[in-house]
């Protein structure tokens, strides 16, 4: 699962409003308990108190007012009197409302006493009371001694009135107390449930304080520690500094700024390192163009030289060219005259090849009679020897005549052949002739090219030579280019020094 | 309660004489018992123990006094009943008391108490002109007491206002 940024502060906070609802609990609780102290110590223990002491107050005015019923007012109906008859009859009953629904509030003890004290006023008490009250109630009375006697040691130290409120008061001191320790305790208690409140307080700002200082921490380290070690990285990276460092990775979006980092520094060191090696190359290539570009100079300069030499070897052949034109026209001249006499030649040997050819024909009839005459001899030979010793004469003359036949056809053989042979001379120099005519034609005609060819020769010659002056031109402007490369290649070897200079800003691993 | 009773026991001093007498004793021992507290002592007799002295060891008011102060003090001081047989027995007391039937004795008693600061009561007619300090008195069967704080101031003890109120009669 990824523990981004916001989940971390998403629980962040909520460990922290958990810790602070938490604590609102304990303060609402121990509130509350401190609040019901307070309230049982204003409202039970604090009247209690009050109560208690009136009714003190109300008992010890009893006695005085017992004793002044005795000792001092003899009439009747004074306020003092009163205010006995009335305590006995409501004060007492009413503080005694008051006090009972707190009674169940105290202590067993104080219940005792209180119960005790009680039923000591209204059935002890208030008796003697009642005595005093229904015995000196004239003025006779307390002239009489014998009433004096019986009533005045109740009131005298040691008297049983005396004697009865003194353990009543002494019980409702006792009471005082134990409502006093009670009011105390309860005081106490509320002082120490504010101190417990007051401790919690403290115990719960301490759990908040360290929950919060922890969460504080931890967030730190998540958040703040990655990010701090990023703005370290970031400020390494400002200076040129690209090392590449394993740190541990976050699963959160630092930890992806983090591996994004890395890879971007994993890249610069390759970009600074690939930007050293081609600044080296681009020094080294610099140092390269710019001997190039030298030599380059060089050539060029040789070249405009070398193009200045071929243009005025061009001017030289362009001359040559015009010779060769004209001397071709005159050879066109010739071939086309030699041309025409060769035909006249052909003419007069094909004449010769036919005269040759009607030779040849005749002597073929001087073959063809030696042929007949030959067959008439061998017939009258035929006819000699038929005719026997008769035709032995003849047989000597057909003999004779096929020899002669015979000499006849060799002869014509013989003529024919030599015609043959002249025609066939006659027909091979008019054929020559014939063949020779073309060829001179062709001569004239390639002299004609040539001659044509010399033309566009010139004007491809001039051609040339504006393209050499062009050449000339360019080589010179080349040899300008160069010399500004050699000076450009200077600049660029110390723009890629400046390179390296500058390149040499960045650290990067391993170096 | 003890008014009542003493109330009731008042009326019942009615029914007859014999009992009349017990309850005189009583009240006389009451009477006694409340003159303590309304006499005052020269300093010499203001420590200790208040001692009553009962002239005849049997009198009904010895157990009676014995009953009242047995559990009683003036202010911080006990009370001590001393019954004297004779006035041969007399010694230093706070109060002599003479009971009806040693009435006899009274004078002899002012003589052996002369200047002593000793209380002397006496419950006889004519007791006050024989020289008694408080005399008892029944008047309309009811008890009651006389008074010379004269004879008592000659022995320096000062009798209180209240005494001299509810006395019969003060001489």
């Amino acid at each position: 699962m990824k523990f981004s940024i916001r989940n971390k502060l998403l629980l962040s906070s909520g460990i922290i409003i958990l810790t602070v609802v938490i604590s609102f609990i304990f303060i609402i609780v121990t509130l509350n308990e401190s609040k019901k102290v307070s309230e049982r110590n204003i409202e039970i223990y604090a009247p209690s108190e009050a109560l208690v002491n009136e009714l003190y107050a109300l008992i010890n005015d009893s006695k005085m007012l017992s004793k002044n019923w005795v000792f001092i007012e003899q009439i009747n109906e004074t306020p003092d009197k009163k205010k006995l008859k009335a305590l006995q009859d409501t004060v007492f009953l009413q503080l005694k409302k008051k006090i009972d629904p707190k009674v169940t509030f105290w202590d067993e003890q104080s219940k005792e006493i209180y119960n005790n004290t009680c039923i000591g006023i209204t059935d002890t008490l208030f008796p003697l009371h009642t005595t005093i009250m229904e015995s000196l109630n004239s003025i006779e009375n307390y002239e009489d001694p014998m009433v004096a006697f019986t009533i005045n040691p109740m009131m005298m130290e040691g008297g049983e009135l005396i004697v009865v409120t003194d353990n009543i008061l002494e019980n409702l001191k006792k009471l005082q107390k134990n409502i006093v320790k009670l009011s105390t305790d309860g005081y106490n208690k509320s002082k120490e449930s504010f101190g417990s409140f007051q401790l919690v307080l403290i115990i719960l700002g301490i759990i908040l304080t360290a929950v919060t200082v922890v969460s504080a921490y931890v967030t730190m380290q998540s958040i703040v520690e990655p990010i701090r070690k990023i703005r370290d990285d970031i400020l390494d990276k400002s200076k040129g500094i690209f090392i590449l460092k394993k740190d541990k990775i976050n699963n959160d979006e630092i930890g992806e700024m983090v591996k994004a980092l890395e890879l971007m520094t994993s890249n610069m060191i390759d970009i600074v390192k690939n930007i050293k090696g081609a600044s080296n190359g681009l020094a080294l290539s610099s140092s390269k163009v710019n001997e190039t570009s030298k030599s380059i100079s060089s050539g060029a300069n040789i070249q405009a030289s070398s193009t200045e030499e071929v243009s005025a070897s061009m001017e030289e052949m362009n001359a040559s060219i015009s010779q060769n034109r004209n001397n071709a026209e005159s050879t066109e001249q010739i071939a086309l005259k030699v041309s025409g006499d060769v035909n006249n030649i052909s003419e007069s040997v094909n004449a010769t090849t036919k005269a040759m050819q009607d030779i040849t024909d005749k002597i073929s009839i001087i073959g063809d009679i030696s042929f007949q005459t030959n067959i008439l001899a061998l017939n009258a030979a035929v006819e000699a020897a038929r005719a026997g010793i008769h035709g032995k004469g003849f047989a000597v003359v057909a003999s004779e005549v096929r020899k002669l036949a015979e000499r006849s056809k060799v002869a014509a053989n013989e003529i024919n052949e030599v015609s043959i042979r002249g025609v066939n001379i006659a027909e091979k120099a008019a054929s020559e002739l014939a063949g020779l005519v073309p060829e001179i034609n062709k001569t004239a005609s390639l002299v004609q090219d040539i001659s044509g060819a010399s033309l566009q020769q010139d004007t491809g010659a001039e051609q040339i030579n504006q393209v050499i002056q062009e050449l000339n031109n360019i080589a010179q402007q080349n040899a300008s280019a160069a010399s500004e490369l050699s000076y450009s290649s200077k600049d660029l070897n110390e723009q890629s020094g400046e390179l390296m200079n500058i390149i040499s800003f960045f650290k990067i691993n391993k170096e | 309660m003890k008014a009542k009773s003493f109330l009731i026991i008042l009326a019942l001093l009615f029914v007859s004489t014999s009992q009349l007498s017990s309850q005189i004793a009583k009240y006389q021992a009451v009477y006694i018992y409340n003159f303590l507290s309304n006499v005052q002592w020269p300093k010499e007799y203001r420590s200790g123990d208040i001692i009553i002295g009962v002239l005849g060891e049997k009198d009904k008011v010895v157990e009676e006094l014995k009953i009242i102060t047995s559990s009683k003090k003036v202010g911080s001081r006990y009370i001590i009943v001393k019954p004297y047989a004779n006035l041969g027995q007399f010694s230093k007391c706070h109060v002599l008391f003479v009971p009806p039937k040693q009435s006899a004795q009274l004078k002899l008693a002012v003589a052996k108490i002369g200047m002593k600061s000793t209380l002397l009561i006496s419950s006889t007619a004519g007791g006050i002109e024989q020289g008694a300090d408080i005399n008892f008195t029944i008047t309309n069967k009811k008890l009651g007491f006389e008074i010379k704080p004269a004879n008592a101031s000659k022995k320096k003890i000062v009798i209180g206002s209240s005494l001299k109120r509810l006395a019969a009669k003060v001489y």
